[in-house]
Formats: structure tokens, sequence, C-alpha cells
């Protein structure tokens, strides 16, 4: 039998060639739909496990081969980023590990394998972009970059200070455990793949004219446990898969669509709500809040097998028999249709958040007006 | 005079527990899970809920109260001769702990329910991120509570971890003050 060592470098350089190939097959991958976003992330997938590999053969393979290693999974890190810069026309909001003692600024240069760096994208020039991930290391920390105990990183002034040279990050959630994404303005962001580890809870803050997609991490990955929204305002949220409570406060003239066991919504003014809910929907100080069932576009095996009582909403502030005059059912010819669903909110070529905001009669052409 | 009835109440095993915390925090969860209910389909609580349990020889009834904002003004009403108060906190809300604290504090100074004992759930416990026991005795200012005997215990109404337990200590210390008065 062939020493490890060697058996090892054949596998990665059979790994390696795959996820080349998976590359250079991105470009003929539809970008509506998903679909390249989901390439993209099998992608990442693959250098993320290609990387632990390498951190877990560590005990055989003599550090020189390492470094060698390293560089080749850096390599194929970058011929992704250039072959991902090169389509999309939308901006994609991206996050960046950072350690948290780094005290400078300090560009990207070496990636931390581990963390399956980031690919640097499109710009996005206007975005303002401060956000923040809780980040905790596991346990098993081989390269020991991170400290070993659990500590929240802030992004905030990376993100901030990347903004001013209109790079967008990739986010890489392999180390999170939550997500948090608070004060934007005018981005679109698509939670990857990678995110789904860090969905045990998370919270959409302070957002103004985004557009937030996490079906595929909470679909096909890991649901949220919980999920808070708060301050948004003429945004679009595709909250994707909740298998606890949704608490939404303070949200308007917005777009909601959402499976989760628990609907709350308080404070909220002129939301559509496309639903799957498992219990009554409630809502609290709200008014012109209409509700529609989860539009089939993204209703599959993963959405909860409990009945859907979309329609069931208790408002708290009107304890009558008579209908409260705060929700309504969104009418059927009001309602955004699957066509839409697939292919302008999952991006459409050359179009803008606001442009695709617009198409949903979130925005108009002379600012905020989407009325019910 | 308040002292007398509890105790009476004691010796027929019988102890009226009442359950709050803002609205989401998982009150109604706990309770059913306790009772071996179906905890997927739970709506939040509009009005309130009583629940008697069996427990270790006791007979527990349970109010859980809705947290909703709404809500919160009609809690007075509950009070009268409560003999535990469990508050439950959701660990994960790190957004809304201020809230927490504050509604938590305003109750305690309430007169009527100055001699029951305090148990705190921090709940949601199984999820993973959530704020620690040190994070939530800070963020509760617990060290600042003088008027009751309290006691926090980390808990989870999906796993059930811990929920037995805490009616175990409540049930417990409400003996202990049967000998005490
Ligand atoms: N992961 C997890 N979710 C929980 C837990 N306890 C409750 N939840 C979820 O939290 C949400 C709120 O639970 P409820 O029991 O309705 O909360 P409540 O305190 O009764 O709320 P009100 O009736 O409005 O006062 C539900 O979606 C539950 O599924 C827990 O221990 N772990
Ligand atoms: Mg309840």
């Amino acid at each position: 039998m062939a020493d490890p060592k060697e058996k090892f470098f054949r596998h990665f350089q059979a790994e390696v060639t795959l996820i080349q190939d998976e590359i250079d097959s991105l470009a003929s991958l539809s970008a509506v739909g998903g679909e390249r976003q989901s390439g993209i992330d099998k992608v990442l997938a693959g250098i993320s496990r290609l990387s632990t590999e390498v951190m877990d053969a560590r005990d055989f393979i003599p550090s020189y081969d390492q470094r060698a290693y390293s560089q080749a999974i850096k390599a194929l890190t970058e011929k992704l980023n250039t072959t991902t810069g090169k389509f999309a026309p939308k901006s994609r909001f991206q996050f960046k590990p950072r350690k948290a003692d780094t005290t400078t600024a300090q560009p990207q240069v070496t990636p931390d394998p581990r963390l399956h760096r980031p690919w640097v994208g499109d710009g996005s020039q206007d975005a303002e972009d401060t956000s923040q991930a809780v980040i905790e290391d596991e346990a098993r920390d081989a390269v020991g970059t991170l400290p070993s105990i659990p500590s929240a990183k802030n992004y905030n002034e990376e993100l901030a200070r990347s903004g001013n040279v209109g790079g967008v990050r990739k986010p890489s959630f392999s180390t999170a455990k939550n997500i948090e994404i608070s004060e934007h303005t005018g981005l679109h962001i698509m939670l990857p793949m990678t995110a789904s580890r860090a969905t045990s809870s998370g919270s959409l803050t302070d957002l103004t004219r985004c557009i937030v997609d996490m079906t595929i991490p909470t679909t096909t990955g890991a649901p949220f446990a919980g999920l808070a929204l708060k301050n948004i305002k003429q945004s679009l949220i595709v909250a994707g898969q909740v298998a606890g409570p949704m608490h939404i406060t303070g949200m308007e003239d917005s777009v909601i669509v959402v499976a989760a066991r628990q609907v709350r919504m308080h404070d909220c003014k002129n939301v559509h709500v496309y639903l799957h809910c498992a219990s009554h929907p409630i809502i609290e100080d709200c008014s012109q809040v209409a509700f529609a069932p989860l539009p089939a576009y993204y209703t599959n095996e993963s959405t909860p097998p409990e009945k859907n009582q979309w329609d069931q909403v208790d408002d708290f502030k009107w304890l009558k028999a008579t209908a409260s005059p705060n929700w309504s059912i969104l009418a059927e010819e009001s309602r955004i249709v699957d066509d839409v669903w697939q292919h302008t909110v999952c991006g459409k070529a050359g179009m803008s958040s606001d442009d695709i905001l617009r198409e949903l009669k979130i925005l108009t052409k002379a600012g905020p007006a989407f009325a019910s | 005079m308040l002292a007398i009835l509890r105790k009476a109440r004691l010796k027929d095993k019988e102890l009226r527990v009442l359950m709050l915390g803002l609205d989401n925090a998982g009150k109604t969860t706990i309770v059913k899970k306790i009772m071996n209910e179906d905890v997927n389909t739970v709506s939040p609580t509009l009005g309130f809920i009583i629940k008697t349990i069996e427990f270790e020889g006791y007979q527990l009834n349970i109010w859980d109260v809705g947290g909703q904002k709404t809500l919160r003004s009609y809690w007075r009403n509950y009070f009268e001769k409560t003999d535990a108060l469990i508050w439950v906190v959701d660990a994960t809300d790190r957004l809304r702990i201020d809230d927490c604290r504050k509604e938590l504090h305003e109750l305690l100074q309430e007169e009527r329910l100055l001699g029951a004992t305090l148990l705190i759930f921090a709940n949601k416990t199984d999820v993973q991120g959530c704020m620690s026991e040190a994070e939530i005795m800070q963020g509760l200012q617990l060290k600042a509570i003088r008027s009751h005997q309290w006691h926090v215990l980390r808990c989870s109404a999906m796993t059930g971890e811990n929920l037995k337990e805490g009616l175990a200590w409540v049930v417990e210390d409400a003996k202990l003050r049967l000998f005490l008065y």
C-alpha cells in the first residue's frame, strides 16, 4: 500500500482537478434561478473540504508540502474569484472573516484556507455597508490563528473600510454561528450555502432598499431556529425557512417571504407577507399588512409539514369580534407571480437592486411608494 | 394573613405558579413540553392559559399569561396568591434583553408578588450562540435583586432540558417557606 503521504497527494490532485472543472463550468450555468449560485456554493464547499483535509493530514505531511497544498488551494480560490468576477452585474454582498485581534487594516493577502477565504466579486460602489457576524471558532482549531475561546468579532470597521474602495465580499460563514446583518442601503445580499452553519439564529436590522435572500442556506442547509427583523424599509426579505419564530419589528413598505412556525409582527406598516405559518400569525400595532400564501416557487419538500395557517391572523390591537381593519388578504391579482420570483428576484442581468424593487412595486421611479 | 393562606394551600399540596416574560420567550412551549403536547404549532398567547401539572405529589396550577405588549398591562390581574413566579427569558434575544430587564424589575416591585419565589428560565439554550448565563445575569441585572430569592436555570423547551429540574426547585423552595413562616 502506498504511504499516506503519496496517497493524500493523489487524492488532492484528483480533487483539485474536479474543482477546477467545476469552476470552468460555472459560466455555463444559468445565473437566474440560483443555479449558478448553487454551483458557486458547491465549489466553495469543495475548497473548504479540501482545506480541512489538508489540515487533518498535517500529521504526516511535511510543512513544506503543506505550504504547497495551501498554495494550490489559494490558486483555486483565485481562479474562482476571476471566474465569478466576470459574471454577475449584480452586486453580491459578501462577508469576510477577520481575526478578532487584528488591530490594523489588513487587506487580505494570504488566505486562511480553513476559512475558505472570500473571493472578490464585482464592485457595488454606492453600497454603504457595515455588518457584523458573530464568529466562534471550532474546538479543533488547527491553525491557531483564532483564539480558542468563543468570541464575537465585529465586521463593521472592515466592511466600512472596504466599502470605500468598492470591494464586495463573499460571505464565508464556515465558522460563524449567527447571522447578523445590519445597516445597509441598496444592497442585494444572497447568502451562500456555506451560511447554513450559521443559521442557528439570525437578525436583520436597519436595512433600507435592500434585497436579502436566505433561501439557499435555510432550505437546503439548516433552517433558522429563530429570526428577528428590525427597522426595515422598502426592502424585500426572502427569509427562507425558520424552524421557530420570526419576530418582526418596525418594518415598512416592504415584502417578506417566509416559511416559519410562528410569525409575530409589531409596529409594521404597509407590508406584504407571503407565508407558510404553522400557527396563527399575529400583528400588534400594525396597519396595512396583507397576507398571501407562500408562493409555489418557494414551496418544496423542506417546507414544514404542518398545516399552513397564513390567513388565521390574530390582531392583538383588535380584540373585537369584527374583522380587524389592520390586515387583509392580499388579492390574488396583486400577488407577485412565480415567474417574477424565479426570474427577477433571484437576480436578472443588468438589473440593480433598485430596479428589482421597482419591478416589485416596492419602489417607484419617484422613490418609495409601494402601496397595498 | 397572606402567609397563612399560603400555608393552608401548601398543606393541600397546591401551588399557584405564574409564568411571565416577554412575548416569544417560550412560556407556552415550556408548558406544552412538560405536558408532552405538540410544540410545533403553538400560537402566540392571546390572553392566558391555565394548566395543572401533577409534580412530586404537588398540584401546580400554572398560569401562562401572554407577553405581547398589549397584554402586559393585564399581568397584574394575575398576581394575587402567587406562590412562585417563573420568568422566562429568550436566551437568543440580545436585541430585547434591555426590555426584558425593565419588565422584570418593574414586576418585582409589585407588593403582591413579594412573598413569591423567583425562578428565571433562560430558555432556548439548545440554539447555538445563545447568551451565556453570565451574559443573562448581567443583561438582567440579577445581582441587583434584593426583594426575592431567585435562581437561574438554563433550559430548552425544545429538548426539554432542565424543565423538570425547574419545577423541582420551585416545589423545594415553596416547601422551605412552609417551615419558615
Ligand atoms: N429553539 C428553541 N425554540 C423555542 C424554545 N422555546 C420556544 N421556542 C420557540 O419560540 C417561539 C415562541 O414560543 P412561545 O411558547 O409561543 O412563546 P411565549 O412566551 O408563550 O409567547 P407569548 O405567548 O406571546 O407570550 C416558538 O416558535 C417556539 O417554537 C426552545 O427552547 N428552543
Ligand atoms: Mg404563549
